[in-house]
């Protein structure tokens, strides 16, 4: 007995210590994915090519959701899916970043759980927080690119990472986001970003003077952002339409429809939805106060 | 971790039996014994998971007769998938007052804790934007340990295993805010042994 007892225990111990290495985190700033949880803008960009869908007209118009901000709140974010997904008119979802609050995988995992289950398809741009820690390489295998474009219904949609600290950039690509502006050529032009466009001190202020210049010269026909939480607020500045979503702490998102020139905006919260229009100021140069935060 | 924890505390007993039965308890051999006062770490561990790293060691001090401990580790993780290699460090402090067996062979079920969590030159940005350049978060623990006399004498006086579930802060946040979340998504398992001076 003597002899079978220490063998048993080592081996017991062993298998516990294979048993155990399965379900070893070894830190929070680890970089792992299952393949499913990966490159999920090509998978959504596959979804969209198979279907047929007109250019986006008075008789064809677009309506699609747009959050921002879900970081921490997953709860809420999906009862948003749920609402979501029993609404046949919305076409695609987008989302202005900051799904995670500290950049961990953890995290990363938490909001594929929840996006994952949205049946349009999902596209989201890089929020600062996403970037933190490992972020960048998350970001990289959850969805690719950081700055990338989705043609859908004649519209061009830019997706721009405007987060240049917390992804250790020395600033944002504007050369990538002027080329692909301008290869847009006509179609209307929505950046999806998630910086507004004056934020210090993400953006220095030459930065938010090249981002508005670039904007205006790329024939951007609106611009959707988040970062700030607070409330809704629409507005229309020198033919851009610039619209932030509130911060989805509270299950808050906009409804977008646009059919290629005017732009209609809802204000829902989790399941409830109040028209928003957005307010026209006259145009300034540089971007007027009331977009400067 | 259910499964490991109990597969983890079945072997550490049948070891710990077997060598129980080799030698009657010292009398001399308190679980906490003091040796040169504080300035000697009364325990030492190597443990591994827990999000403290995939090779971490540490340190602690123990009262009460084990049932209070505070430590400190260093965990290191190597870089892979393109993501550089972290630097953890924790300090907690763990209360443990259940605990039976005798010299031989000690047990404690269940203890718990809390500390601070830090996470060396990860999050490093520019000192302009509002957060900090490493990560300093509270930390969780809840553990079990099985440990037995050292028989032979010298400097180690008990050998431990130990399996902890240990929760990150923003986990902990996490897991608050949002109802429906399951305990386990916050917690790591780790896995260690401890040698007590």
């Amino acid at each position: 007995m003597r002899g079978i007892a220490p063998r048993a225990s080592i081996a017991l111990l062993a298998t516990a210590l294979v048993t155990c290495l399965t379900c070893l985190r070894y830190s929070p700033f680890e970089v792992e994915l299952t393949d499913e949880m990966r490159d999920q803008t090509a998978k959504n960009l596959a979804k969209l090519a198979t279907r047929q869908r007109a250019p986006v007209s008075p008789e064809h118009p677009l309506r699609f959701a747009f959050i921002a901000d879900t970081h921490g709140h997953h709860a809420k974010w999906s009862r948003v899916v749920d609402y979501l997904n029993g609404r046949s008119d919305i076409e695609i979802v987008v989302h202005t970043g900051d799904l995670t609050d500290h950049g961990m995988s953890q995290e990363y995992e938490w909001a594929w759980e929840v996006f994952s289950r949205l049946r349009a398809p999902f596209f989201a741009a890089p929020g600062n927080h996403d970037g933190l820690a490992n972020g960048p390489v998350l970001w990289g295998m959850m969805f690719g690119p950081e700055n990338f474009v989705v043609d859908y219904a004649g519209v061009r949609f830019v997706f721009f990472n405007s987060n240049p600290n917390e992804w250790h950039r020395a600033d944002p690509d504007f050369d990538w986001l002027r080329r692909e502006l301008a290869a847009a050529g006509t179609a209307p032009k929505w950046i999806v970003t998630h910086q507004p466009p004056s934020s210090l001190p993400h953006l220095s202020e030459a930065q938010t003077l090249q981002l508005w210049r670039t904007l205006r010269r790329g024939g951007v026909d609106a611009y959707l952002y988040g970062h700030l939480h607070d409330d809704f607020a629409a507005r229309e500045v020198e033919g851009i339409t610039f619209a932030k979503a509130r911060g989805a702490d509270n299950g808050a998102f906009y409804v977008v429809t646009t059919d290629g020139v005017r732009v209609q905006l809802e204000a829902c919260i989790v399941d409830s939805c109040v028209p928003a229009n957005p307010v026209v100021a006259p145009g300034t140069d540089p971007p007027p106060p009331e977009i400067i935060r | 971790m259910i499964r490991a924890l109990a597969a983890t505390a079945g072997g550490a007993a049948l070891l710990v039996a077997a060598g129980a039965h080799a030698d009657a308890p010292r009398a001399d051999a308190p679980p906490d014994r003091d040796r040169g006062g504080w300035l000697v770490p009364d325990f030492a561990r190597l443990q591994t998971g827990g999000r403290l790293g995939m090779i971490t060691v540490g340190v602690g001090w123990s009262a009460l007769r084990d049932a209070i401990h505070v430590g400190a580790t260093y965990g290191w993780v190597p870089p892979r998938h393109g993501a550089a290699a972290a630097n953890l460090g924790s300090l907690a402090l763990t209360l443990r007052p259940l605990g039976f067996g005798d010299e031989g062979l000690r047990v404690h079920p269940l203890y718990v804790g809390g500390g601070l969590f830090v996470g060396h030159n990860v999050m490093s940005r520019p000192a302009a934007v509002e957060e900090a350049p490493f990560a300093l978060w509270g930390l969780f623990v809840v553990g079990a340990e099985i440990s037995v006399r050292e028989a032979r004498g010298g400097w180690i006086l008990r050998h431990g295993f130990f399996v902890e579930e240990v929760a990150l802060g923003p986990h902990v946040a996490t897991l608050v805010r949002n109802e429906g979340m399951h305990l386990f998504e916050a917690f790591s398992t780790a896995i260690g042994y401890r040698a007590a001076f």
